[in-house]
Protein backbone atom coordinates (compact mmCIF):
# COMPACT_ATOMS: atom_id res chain seq x y z
CA UNK A 1 0.00 0.00 0.00
CA UNK A 2 1.05 3.45 -0.45
CA UNK A 3 2.14 4.78 2.98
CA UNK A 4 2.03 8.46 1.13
CA UNK A 5 -1.79 8.00 1.82
CA UNK A 6 -1.10 6.95 5.47
CA UNK A 7 1.72 9.55 6.06
CA UNK A 8 -1.08 12.07 5.23
CA UNK A 9 -3.01 11.56 8.62
CA UNK A 10 0.45 11.49 11.12
CA UNK A 11 2.68 13.75 9.44
CA UNK A 12 2.19 16.34 11.81
CA UNK A 13 2.78 14.20 14.83
CA UNK A 14 6.09 13.18 12.56
CA UNK A 15 7.11 17.08 12.44
CA UNK A 16 6.19 17.49 15.90
CA UNK A 17 8.61 14.41 16.86
CA UNK A 18 11.55 15.69 15.30
CA UNK A 19 11.87 18.85 16.23
CA UNK A 20 10.92 18.13 20.25
CA UNK A 21 14.37 18.10 21.47
CA UNK A 22 15.71 20.63 18.64
CA UNK A 23 14.98 23.59 16.19
CA UNK A 24 14.92 23.33 12.70
CA UNK A 25 15.13 24.98 9.87
CA UNK A 26 12.60 23.71 6.99
CA UNK A 27 15.05 21.27 4.82
CA UNK A 28 16.93 20.23 7.96
CA UNK A 29 13.26 18.69 9.24
CA UNK A 30 13.11 17.22 5.84
CA UNK A 31 16.75 15.70 6.37
CA UNK A 32 15.25 14.47 9.99
CA UNK A 33 12.15 13.16 8.45
CA UNK A 34 14.31 10.95 6.01
CA UNK A 35 16.55 10.32 8.37
CA UNK A 36 13.91 8.52 10.79
CA UNK A 37 12.67 6.34 7.53
CA UNK A 38 9.96 9.02 6.16
CA UNK A 39 11.37 9.35 2.55
CA UNK A 40 7.86 9.52 0.51
CA UNK A 41 7.48 13.26 1.91
CA UNK A 42 7.58 15.89 -0.14
CA UNK A 43 9.65 18.87 0.96
CA UNK A 44 6.57 21.20 0.43
CA UNK A 45 4.29 18.84 2.66
CA UNK A 46 6.76 19.54 5.15
CA UNK A 47 6.82 23.15 4.97
CA UNK A 48 3.20 23.84 4.35
CA UNK A 49 2.43 21.57 7.69
CA UNK A 50 5.29 23.54 9.51
CA UNK A 51 3.47 26.91 8.87
CA UNK A 52 0.26 25.40 9.18
CA UNK A 53 1.31 24.12 13.16
CA UNK A 54 2.68 27.55 13.17
CA UNK A 55 -0.43 29.09 13.07
CA UNK A 56 -2.10 26.94 14.95
CA UNK A 57 -0.03 28.09 17.56
CA UNK A 58 2.04 25.21 18.14
CA UNK A 59 5.34 25.83 17.16
CA UNK A 60 8.00 29.28 17.38
CA UNK A 61 9.35 30.85 14.55
CA UNK A 62 12.74 32.75 13.61
CA UNK A 63 14.83 33.53 11.42
CA UNK A 64 18.79 32.79 11.71
CA UNK A 65 20.08 35.07 9.00
CA UNK A 66 23.56 33.99 6.89
CA UNK A 67 26.65 35.89 6.30
CA UNK A 68 27.13 33.38 3.15
CA UNK A 69 23.54 32.95 1.71
CA UNK A 70 19.74 33.09 2.08
CA UNK A 71 18.19 33.37 5.89
CA UNK A 72 17.10 30.30 7.53
CA UNK A 73 13.27 30.20 8.83
CA UNK A 74 13.92 27.79 12.26
CA UNK A 75 11.01 26.51 13.92
CA UNK A 76 11.08 24.68 17.60
CA UNK A 77 8.27 23.94 20.09
CA UNK A 78 6.37 25.60 22.54
CA UNK A 79 3.93 24.28 25.50
CA UNK A 80 1.20 23.89 23.04
CA UNK A 81 3.52 21.79 20.91
CA UNK A 82 4.62 19.78 23.52
CA UNK A 83 0.96 19.38 24.95
CA UNK A 84 -0.64 18.42 21.79
CA UNK A 85 2.68 15.89 20.81
CA UNK A 86 1.53 13.79 24.11
CA UNK A 87 -1.98 13.46 23.20
CA UNK A 88 -1.25 12.83 20.26
CA UNK A 89 1.18 9.74 21.23
CA UNK A 90 -1.03 8.10 23.73
CA UNK A 91 -3.71 8.15 20.97
CA UNK A 92 -1.30 6.51 18.56
CA UNK A 93 -0.48 3.80 20.70
CA UNK A 94 -3.96 3.11 21.73
CA UNK A 95 -4.14 2.93 17.86
CA UNK A 96 -1.27 1.46 16.87
CA UNK A 97 -2.13 -1.79 19.31
CA UNK A 98 -5.59 -2.00 18.05
CA UNK A 99 -4.23 -2.05 14.60
CA UNK A 100 -1.68 -4.29 15.14
CA UNK A 101 -3.68 -5.96 16.72
CA UNK A 102 -6.04 -6.44 13.63
CA UNK A 103 -3.44 -6.87 11.44
CA UNK A 104 -1.19 -9.07 12.83
CA UNK A 105 -4.03 -11.84 12.94
CA UNK A 106 -5.07 -10.80 9.28
CA UNK A 107 -1.55 -11.90 8.13
CA UNK A 108 -1.55 -15.01 10.27
CA UNK A 109 -5.15 -16.10 8.76
CA UNK A 110 -3.71 -15.21 5.05
CA UNK A 111 -0.51 -16.98 5.79
CA UNK A 112 -2.92 -20.04 7.00
CA UNK A 113 -4.60 -19.93 3.87
CA UNK A 114 -1.81 -20.02 1.58
CA UNK A 115 -0.09 -23.04 3.52
CA UNK A 116 -3.82 -24.11 2.48
CA UNK A 117 -3.58 -23.11 -1.47
CA UNK A 118 0.05 -24.71 -1.26
CA UNK A 119 -0.77 -27.82 -0.07
CA UNK A 120 -3.56 -27.91 -2.65
CA UNK B 1 11.60 39.12 3.55
CA UNK B 2 13.65 37.34 0.74
CA UNK B 3 17.43 37.15 0.78
CA UNK B 4 18.65 37.46 -2.62
CA UNK B 5 22.40 37.14 -1.27
CA UNK B 6 24.33 34.53 -2.98
CA UNK B 7 21.60 32.52 -4.22
CA UNK B 8 21.81 30.09 -7.17
CA UNK B 9 19.58 31.57 -9.74
CA UNK B 10 17.61 28.48 -10.62
CA UNK B 11 17.11 28.44 -6.74
CA UNK B 12 15.59 31.98 -7.09
CA UNK B 13 13.58 31.72 -10.40
CA UNK B 14 12.41 28.63 -8.95
CA UNK B 15 11.10 30.78 -5.39
CA UNK B 16 10.01 33.30 -7.59
CA UNK B 17 7.28 31.16 -9.13
CA UNK B 18 6.36 29.31 -6.60
CA UNK B 19 5.46 32.81 -4.63
CA UNK B 20 3.74 33.67 -7.85
CA UNK B 21 1.50 30.61 -7.65
CA UNK B 22 0.61 31.51 -4.36
CA UNK B 23 0.02 35.29 -4.62
CA UNK B 24 -3.66 34.93 -4.53
CA UNK B 25 -3.22 34.32 -1.04
CA UNK B 26 -1.80 37.57 -0.02
CA UNK B 27 1.78 39.13 0.25
CA UNK B 28 1.68 38.47 4.47
CA UNK B 29 0.56 34.21 3.72
CA UNK B 30 2.93 33.60 0.53
CA UNK B 31 5.86 35.57 2.75
CA UNK B 32 5.08 33.56 5.81
CA UNK B 33 4.84 30.45 3.70
CA UNK B 34 7.97 30.93 1.99
CA UNK B 35 10.28 32.69 4.32
CA UNK B 36 13.06 30.98 3.77
CA UNK B 37 12.20 29.09 1.05
CA UNK B 38 15.53 29.94 -1.25
CA UNK B 39 17.74 28.33 1.77
CA UNK B 40 15.91 25.26 1.80
CA UNK B 41 15.56 24.68 -1.87
CA UNK B 42 19.63 25.00 -1.78
CA UNK B 43 19.97 22.40 0.62
CA UNK B 44 17.37 20.68 -1.54
CA UNK B 45 19.76 20.78 -4.02
CA UNK B 46 23.13 19.93 -2.23
CA UNK B 47 21.70 16.73 -1.01
CA UNK B 48 20.25 15.69 -5.03
CA UNK B 49 22.31 13.94 -7.08
CA UNK B 50 23.10 17.07 -9.51
CA UNK B 51 22.76 20.82 -9.18
CA UNK B 52 20.71 20.47 -11.77
CA UNK B 53 17.25 23.36 -11.33
CA UNK B 54 15.35 19.85 -12.70
CA UNK B 55 15.87 18.32 -9.83
CA UNK B 56 13.36 21.19 -7.85
CA UNK B 57 10.59 20.10 -10.22
CA UNK B 58 7.97 21.85 -11.23
CA UNK B 59 7.16 25.31 -9.58
CA UNK B 60 3.21 25.04 -9.68
CA UNK B 61 3.55 21.71 -8.01
CA UNK B 62 5.54 22.22 -5.44
CA UNK B 63 3.60 25.16 -5.13
CA UNK B 64 0.16 23.32 -5.01
CA UNK B 65 1.59 21.01 -2.41
CA UNK B 66 2.92 23.40 0.11
CA UNK B 67 -0.26 25.33 -0.03
CA UNK B 68 -2.36 21.88 0.84
CA UNK B 69 0.02 21.05 3.52
CA UNK B 70 -0.69 24.14 5.31
CA UNK B 71 -4.49 23.67 4.83
CA UNK B 72 -5.05 26.99 2.63
CA UNK B 73 -7.10 25.16 0.17
CA UNK B 74 -7.17 24.89 -3.65
CA UNK B 75 -5.89 27.78 -6.02
CA UNK B 76 -8.84 29.86 -7.16
CA UNK B 77 -9.83 28.24 -10.32
CA UNK B 78 -9.24 31.04 -13.44
CA UNK B 79 -9.01 28.66 -16.44
CA UNK B 80 -10.06 31.21 -19.12
CA UNK B 81 -7.45 33.46 -18.03
CA UNK B 82 -4.99 30.98 -17.12
CA UNK B 83 -5.70 29.79 -21.12
CA UNK B 84 -5.32 33.20 -22.22
CA UNK B 85 -2.31 33.95 -20.48
CA UNK B 86 -0.45 30.58 -21.83
CA UNK B 87 -1.88 31.15 -25.09
CA UNK B 88 -0.10 34.62 -24.85
CA UNK B 89 3.04 32.79 -24.05
CA UNK B 90 2.45 30.44 -26.98
CA UNK B 91 2.85 33.70 -28.98
CA UNK B 92 5.23 35.20 -27.66
CA UNK B 93 7.67 32.24 -27.69
CA UNK B 94 6.45 32.51 -31.69
CA UNK B 95 7.42 36.31 -32.07
CA UNK B 96 10.73 36.02 -30.10
CA UNK B 97 12.92 35.40 -33.10
CA UNK B 98 11.10 38.49 -34.71
CA UNK B 99 12.01 40.45 -31.76
CA UNK B 100 15.56 40.03 -32.39
CA UNK B 101 15.76 41.67 -35.88
CA UNK B 102 17.71 44.67 -36.04
CA UNK B 103 14.49 46.51 -37.32
CA UNK B 104 12.50 45.36 -34.77
CA UNK B 105 14.77 46.07 -32.05
CA UNK B 106 15.09 49.88 -33.21
CA UNK B 107 11.41 50.17 -33.53
CA UNK B 108 10.17 48.86 -30.28
CA UNK B 109 13.16 51.15 -28.86
CA UNK B 110 11.68 53.74 -30.20
CA UNK B 111 7.98 53.03 -29.86
CA UNK B 112 9.30 52.59 -25.74
CA UNK B 113 10.75 56.05 -26.12
CA UNK B 114 7.42 57.76 -27.39
CA UNK B 115 5.13 55.80 -24.60
CA UNK B 116 4.43 59.20 -22.77
CA UNK B 117 2.84 60.82 -25.89
CA UNK B 118 0.92 57.55 -26.00
CA UNK B 119 -0.44 58.20 -22.45
CA UNK B 120 -1.66 61.89 -23.11
CA UNK B 121 -3.31 61.12 -26.37
CA UNK B 122 -4.98 58.37 -24.56
CA UNK B 123 -6.21 60.76 -21.76
CA UNK B 124 -7.11 63.33 -24.88
CA UNK B 125 -9.09 60.74 -26.87
CA UNK B 126 -10.58 60.20 -23.24
CA UNK B 127 -12.04 63.14 -22.66
CA UNK B 128 -13.18 63.54 -26.64
CA UNK B 129 -15.49 60.60 -25.94
CA UNK B 130 -16.86 62.32 -22.51
CA UNK B 131 -16.56 65.89 -23.62
CA UNK B 132 -19.26 64.82 -26.42
CA UNK B 133 -16.72 64.55 -29.33
CA UNK B 134 -14.99 67.25 -29.07
CA UNK B 135 -11.06 67.43 -28.57
CA UNK B 136 -11.14 71.33 -27.03
CA UNK B 137 -12.33 72.27 -23.57
CA UNK B 138 -15.83 73.89 -24.43
CA UNK B 139 -16.53 75.05 -20.74
CA UNK B 140 -14.96 75.94 -17.25
CA UNK B 141 -15.58 71.96 -16.25
CA UNK B 142 -14.06 70.80 -19.42
CA UNK B 143 -10.41 71.90 -18.50
CA UNK B 144 -10.19 70.47 -15.25
CA UNK B 145 -11.93 66.97 -16.89
CA UNK B 146 -9.11 67.03 -19.76
CA UNK B 147 -6.31 67.70 -17.78
CA UNK B 148 -7.28 64.91 -14.64
CA UNK B 149 -7.73 61.97 -17.31
CA UNK B 150 -3.83 63.39 -18.76
CA UNK B 151 -2.81 62.79 -15.15
CA UNK B 152 -4.69 59.25 -14.69
CA UNK B 153 -3.67 58.48 -18.26
CA UNK B 154 -0.18 59.26 -17.75
CA UNK B 155 0.04 57.43 -14.21
CA UNK B 156 -1.25 54.50 -15.82
CA UNK B 157 1.63 54.05 -18.02
CA UNK B 158 3.78 54.67 -15.30
CA UNK B 159 2.33 51.32 -13.53
CA UNK B 160 0.98 53.32 -11.19
CA UNK B 161 -3.09 53.99 -9.60
CA UNK B 162 -3.95 50.61 -10.56
CA UNK B 163 -5.62 49.90 -7.44
CA UNK B 164 -7.43 46.48 -8.62
CA UNK B 165 -6.69 43.35 -9.55
CA UNK B 166 -8.90 44.02 -12.63
CA UNK B 167 -7.31 47.56 -12.88
CA UNK B 168 -4.86 45.90 -15.95
CA UNK B 169 -8.05 44.41 -17.62
CA UNK B 170 -9.78 48.02 -17.50
CA UNK B 171 -6.93 50.12 -18.52
CA UNK B 172 -6.80 47.40 -21.43
CA UNK B 173 -10.20 48.04 -22.27
CA UNK B 174 -10.35 51.67 -22.28
CA UNK B 175 -6.97 52.25 -24.28
CA UNK B 176 -8.58 50.17 -26.98
CA UNK B 177 -11.53 52.33 -26.89
CA UNK B 178 -9.31 55.38 -26.75
CA UNK B 179 -7.54 53.63 -29.55
CA UNK B 180 -10.65 53.69 -31.66
CA UNK B 181 -11.81 57.23 -30.69
CA UNK B 182 -8.12 58.72 -31.65
CA UNK B 183 -8.60 58.78 -35.37
CA UNK B 184 -11.56 60.81 -34.83
CA UNK B 185 -10.27 63.29 -32.43
CA UNK B 186 -7.24 63.83 -34.57
CA UNK B 187 -9.65 64.53 -37.52
CA UNK B 188 -11.56 66.63 -35.36
CA UNK B 189 -8.56 68.79 -34.20
CA UNK B 190 -7.01 68.83 -37.80
CA UNK B 191 -10.42 70.68 -39.20
CA UNK B 192 -10.32 73.03 -36.08
CA UNK B 193 -6.82 74.05 -37.01
CA UNK B 194 -7.03 74.30 -40.62
CA UNK B 195 -10.20 76.24 -40.95
CA UNK B 196 -13.07 77.28 -38.17
CA UNK B 197 -15.24 77.95 -40.86
CA UNK B 198 -14.91 74.71 -42.02
CA UNK B 199 -15.12 72.84 -38.84
CA UNK B 200 -18.15 75.35 -38.26
CA UNK B 201 -19.85 74.02 -41.41
CA UNK B 202 -20.34 70.66 -39.55
CA UNK B 203 -21.77 72.51 -36.59
CA UNK B 204 -25.51 72.18 -35.82
CA UNK B 205 -26.93 75.13 -37.03
CA UNK B 206 -30.18 75.90 -34.93
CA UNK B 207 -33.61 77.03 -36.47
CA UNK B 208 -35.55 80.08 -35.32
CA UNK B 209 -34.38 83.32 -34.37
CA UNK B 210 -32.08 84.09 -31.61
CA UNK B 211 -30.54 86.67 -29.85
CA UNK B 212 -27.10 86.21 -28.31
CA UNK B 213 -27.86 82.98 -28.46
CA UNK B 214 -31.02 82.73 -26.32
CA UNK B 215 -33.89 82.02 -28.12
CA UNK B 216 -36.41 84.40 -28.91
CA UNK B 217 -39.83 83.11 -27.80
CA UNK B 218 -42.66 86.41 -28.53
CA UNK B 219 -42.09 89.87 -30.02
CA UNK B 220 -43.32 93.22 -28.67
CA UNK B 221 -44.48 95.67 -31.26
CA UNK B 222 -44.72 99.42 -29.75
CA UNK B 223 -46.03 102.19 -32.29
CA UNK B 224 -45.07 105.62 -33.08
CA UNK B 225 -46.80 106.52 -29.94
CA UNK B 226 -45.31 104.49 -27.78
CA UNK B 227 -48.20 102.12 -27.01
CA UNK B 228 -48.60 98.25 -27.37
CA UNK B 229 -49.35 96.92 -31.16
CA UNK B 230 -51.17 93.60 -31.26
CA UNK B 231 -51.47 91.35 -34.56
CA UNK B 232 -48.30 93.18 -35.93
CA UNK B 233 -47.30 91.43 -39.30
CA UNK B 234 -43.47 90.81 -39.37
CA UNK B 235 -41.71 89.42 -42.70
CA UNK B 236 -37.69 89.45 -42.98
CA UNK B 237 -36.23 90.96 -46.42
CA UNK B 238 -36.82 88.53 -48.47
CA UNK B 239 -41.03 88.87 -47.72
CA UNK B 240 -40.17 85.83 -45.87
CA UNK B 241 -43.00 85.76 -43.05
CA UNK B 242 -40.97 85.96 -39.47
CA UNK B 243 -41.29 83.05 -37.65
CA UNK B 244 -39.31 82.98 -34.70
CA UNK B 245 -39.70 79.52 -34.55
CA UNK B 246 -38.12 78.62 -38.21
CA UNK B 247 -39.68 75.85 -40.02
CA UNK B 248 -39.16 73.61 -37.02
CA UNK B 249 -41.20 70.85 -36.16
CA UNK B 250 -42.85 71.16 -33.31
CA UNK B 251 -45.84 73.71 -33.73
CA UNK B 252 -46.44 74.70 -30.08
CA UNK B 253 -44.31 76.31 -27.73
CA UNK B 254 -44.30 76.17 -24.44
CA UNK B 255 -44.35 79.13 -22.77
CA UNK B 256 -44.38 78.55 -18.84
CA UNK B 257 -45.45 75.28 -17.32
CA UNK B 258 -49.38 75.17 -18.54
CA UNK B 259 -49.55 78.03 -21.41
CA UNK B 260 -48.80 77.38 -24.86
CA UNK B 261 -47.84 79.70 -27.64
CA UNK B 262 -49.63 79.54 -30.40
CA UNK B 263 -49.70 81.13 -34.03
CA UNK B 264 -52.49 83.73 -34.91
CA UNK B 265 -55.34 82.07 -36.29
CA UNK B 266 -56.35 85.26 -38.41
CA UNK B 267 -54.11 84.49 -41.22
CA UNK B 268 -55.48 82.23 -44.13
CA UNK B 269 -53.45 79.87 -46.33
CA UNK B 270 -50.46 80.42 -44.26
CA UNK B 271 -49.02 80.23 -40.72
CA UNK B 272 -49.90 82.45 -38.22
CA UNK B 273 -46.49 82.69 -37.15
CA UNK B 274 -45.38 85.89 -37.76
CA UNK B 275 -48.68 87.52 -36.04
CA UNK B 276 -46.94 89.18 -33.11
CA UNK B 277 -47.34 89.44 -30.23
CA UNK B 278 -48.24 85.26 -30.18
CA UNK B 279 -51.03 84.60 -28.03
CA UNK B 280 -51.53 82.15 -25.45
CA UNK B 281 -53.76 79.10 -25.02
CA UNK B 282 -54.16 76.59 -21.77
CA UNK B 283 -51.62 73.14 -22.67
CA UNK B 284 -55.26 71.34 -22.48
CA UNK B 285 -56.56 73.21 -26.04
CA UNK B 286 -53.89 70.65 -27.95
CA UNK B 287 -55.61 67.60 -28.29
CA UNK B 288 -53.65 64.32 -27.22
CA UNK B 289 -52.05 63.80 -29.99
CA UNK B 290 -50.04 67.02 -29.67
CA UNK B 291 -50.69 68.42 -33.04
CA UNK B 292 -53.98 69.59 -33.13
CA UNK B 293 -55.18 72.89 -31.85
CA UNK B 294 -58.78 73.29 -30.92
CA UNK B 295 -60.18 75.98 -32.94
CA UNK B 296 -62.29 77.24 -30.16
CA UNK B 297 -59.92 77.06 -27.35
CA UNK B 298 -60.10 80.92 -25.67
CA UNK B 299 -56.47 82.90 -26.58
CA UNK B 300 -54.87 84.86 -24.11
CA UNK B 301 -53.04 87.90 -24.91
CA UNK B 302 -49.10 87.50 -22.94
CA UNK B 303 -48.44 90.19 -21.07
CA UNK B 304 -46.24 92.91 -23.09
CA UNK B 305 -42.74 93.42 -20.83
CA UNK B 306 -43.83 97.28 -21.03
CA UNK B 307 -47.00 98.97 -21.12
CA UNK B 308 -46.00 101.43 -23.13
CA UNK B 309 -42.63 102.87 -24.06
CA UNK B 310 -41.24 106.08 -25.28
CA UNK B 311 -42.96 107.75 -27.85
CA UNK B 312 -41.16 108.98 -31.57
CA UNK B 313 -39.05 112.31 -31.54
CA UNK B 314 -41.43 114.39 -33.39
CA UNK B 315 -44.68 111.97 -32.92
CA UNK B 316 -47.34 113.90 -33.02
CA UNK B 317 -50.55 113.00 -31.49
CA UNK B 318 -53.59 112.78 -34.27
CA UNK B 319 -56.00 112.97 -30.60
CA UNK B 320 -57.60 116.51 -31.80
CA UNK B 321 -58.20 115.52 -35.30
CA UNK B 322 -60.03 112.58 -34.09
CA UNK B 323 -61.64 113.79 -31.73
CA UNK B 324 -62.97 116.72 -33.58
CA UNK B 325 -63.93 114.60 -36.41
CA UNK B 326 -65.44 112.18 -34.51
CA UNK B 327 -69.07 113.70 -34.46
CA UNK B 328 -68.89 114.08 -37.61
CA UNK B 329 -69.13 110.58 -38.34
Amino acid sequence: MDTTQLLKGVLDVAVLAVIKDEDGYGYDIVRRLRAAGIDEVGDASVYGTLRRLYSAGMLTSYVVPSDDGPHRKYYGMNAEGRRMLAEHRTSWEQFAGVMSGLLGETTKRAARVRVIGEKA
Amino acid sequence: MTTTLDVNPAVADFASAVRRSLADLGADTVDELTDGLEADLADKLLDAPSTDAAELGDPTAYAAELRAAAGLGAPPRSTVSENVRSNLADLRTWFTPLTKLPAVTALSSFLISVRPVWWVARGWALFFILAGFTVVPQNIWDHPVLAALVLVSVQWGRGRWLPWRWSRGGVIALSIVALLALPFAVSSGIGRLTGNNNAEAYDYVPEGMFLNGEQVTNIFAYGADGEALTDVQLFDQAGNPLDLYGDSAYVWDYMDGERLLVPSDDVSARSGWNVYPLETVRDSAIDDDGWTLDRNARRSPVPPPFESVQQLLGYEAPIEEATETAPEE
